[in-house]
């Protein structure tokens, strides 16, 4: 998928911090991308759970559901309220 | 053709299911319907996941297909699609055998309507099947043209495309047997000669009649061998114009002598109502005659004619052409210049009298110098 993670990290990122475990992009509170190696844990209308390499994201709201899940990517729609990572 | 399967199923865990479907395949439009669970992944990853839909133990309530393989799958079953589809389909293979059209291209002197006709006598009409249509013999018919060199007929979809490439003509060699001598447009003396092409058959000095070849259609080249030309020249002459009269030296004139006799008719229509009827008496007259109409129009056409005639008598005038010389040699430069083109200059004009047994042979003539051909 084309997107401006690399660009950005040239920008603002030293290179020993470049190399990120996940990325994760929001547009708007509809959708939610993320990139990394994404498990799913929770599924429900209101609360996507799923699994990073090293934490657990929540994502809260109303009527979420997954547009779009492959090994490394997740794009989750719906309205999104709250993204929790713990 | 990527197709995509929608899968309705019911499952307990589902996120476990979900994280074995994202191993084999991208899975897409995940929707949660109370205790279902809907999603969309491609044809070509059904196998699979059917496979790991019965391992999980997950009941697939509906499997139907999206996009445009769901609309190619049901329109299979539409009257409405079939039908227009077979019927188009039908037209396109009769089509197909047949062509609609006849294209003649490079007809600039050739007539396209001469074209057209040969390939119809060839059996080729507008609308025709291409299995009747014989390329070789079109060919072939079309080459009997004069001016036409080539010809290609090819059938390129449905229009028959015949393309001709004229013939060029080069006037310098082309209709060697068609080139005609220059001839001579007046009688007159060669002034001067300017050939352009071909071989002058006069020389300076020579007198040429009107009609006369005066430059022949060949030249002959080095090694002797006559090579047909078309001939061009520019030979200019002393053109004579010339009027010749003959003048006697008396005239005999008839004069009215002032006698004079008149006589009345008077008719309706041509019916003579009244005729004066007097006898001429004279020995020698001349007559004239006087016709009005008495009523207006149509209604009863009557006509007053008079007669009026008119006594004369024959005198004769000695030395006629002397006494008018002047006037009758003057009428005659004027006839004379009446022959001379607009724009010839003339060169030389005279006149020549001779006499004899009193009639007088007045020769009027104008030299002009000007073009011959």
């Amino acid at each position: 998928m084309f997107n401006f993670f690399n660009e950005l990290k040239e920008k603002y990122l030293s290179i020993s911090n470049r190399i990120c475990p996940y990325q994760m992009v929001m547009m708007g509170d509809y959708l939610l991308y993320v990139e990394g190696n994404v498990t799913i844990m929770t599924l429900s209308a209101n609360n996507i759970v799923f699994k990073l390499k090293d934490c657990i994201c929540t994502v809260c709201g109303m009527g979420l559901g997954i547009k779009e899940i492959t090994e490394n990517t997740l794009t989750i729609i719906g309205k999104i309220s709250q993204i929790e990572r713990v | 053709m990527g197709g995509y399967i929608r899968y309705t199923i019911k499952n307990l865990n589902r996120e476990k299911l979900i994280r074995e479907m994202v191993k084999i395949a991208i899975v897409k439009n995940i929707k949660l319907y109370e205790d279902k669970l809907s999603f969309v992944v491609k044809e070509n990853c059904i196998k699979k996941i059917d496979a790991v839909l019965q391992k999980r133990g997950s009941k697939v309530i509906s499997k139907t297909a999206v996009g445009l393989l769901n609309y190619i799958h049901t329109s299979i079953f539409r009257v409405g699609v079939i039908i227009p589809s077979v019927l188009f389909i039908l037209a396109v293979i009769i089509c197909n055998g047949y062509i609609f059209n006849i294209k003649v291209l490079g007809t600039e002197m050739v007539n396209k309507n001469d074209v057209i006709k040969i390939i119809n006598n060839c059996g080729v009409y507008s609308i025709c099947n291409k299995n009747q249509i014989d390329t070789t013999t079109i060919e072939n018919d079309i080459l009997k043209i004069d001016k036409v060199s080539l010809v290609s007929a090819i059938v390129k979809g449905n229009t028959l495309v015949v393309n001709i490439k004229e013939k060029l003509y080069n006037p310098e060699f082309e209709d060697k047997d068609g080139f005609l001598p220059i001839l001579s447009l007046y009688d007159g003396i060669i002034t001067e000669i300017n050939i352009i092409q071909g071989t002058s058959l006069v020389k300076v000095g020579q007198t040429v009649k009107k009609g006369q070849e005066i430059v022949a259609p060949y030249v002959m080249d080095a090694s002797g061998d006559v090579l047909s030309v078309l001939p061009m020249a520019d030979i200019k002459a002393d053109v004579f114009y010339t009027i010749t009269q003959e003048v006697p030296d008396k005239k005999i004139e008839q004069i009215d002598t002032g006698n004079v006799i008149r006589s009345k008719k008077i008719m309706l229509n041509n019916m003579v109502i009244y005729n004066q009827n007097i006898r001429v008496s004279f020995p020698s007259y001349r007559a004239s005659e006087e016709i009005s109409v008495l009523t207006d129009r149509n209604f009863l056409p009557i006509k007053y004619v008079n007669y009026v005639y008119y006594e004369t008598k024959f005198i004769e005038i000695d030395d006629y052409f002397i006494n008018n010389k002047t006037q009758i040699l003057e009428q005659l430069a004027q006839k004379t210049r009446q022959l001379v083109d607009e724009y010839d200059i003339i060169k030389e004009e005279y006149v020549n009298v001779f006499s004899v047994a009193g009639i007088n042979r007045i020769t009027h003539t104008i030299i002009v110098n000007k073009s011959i051909c």
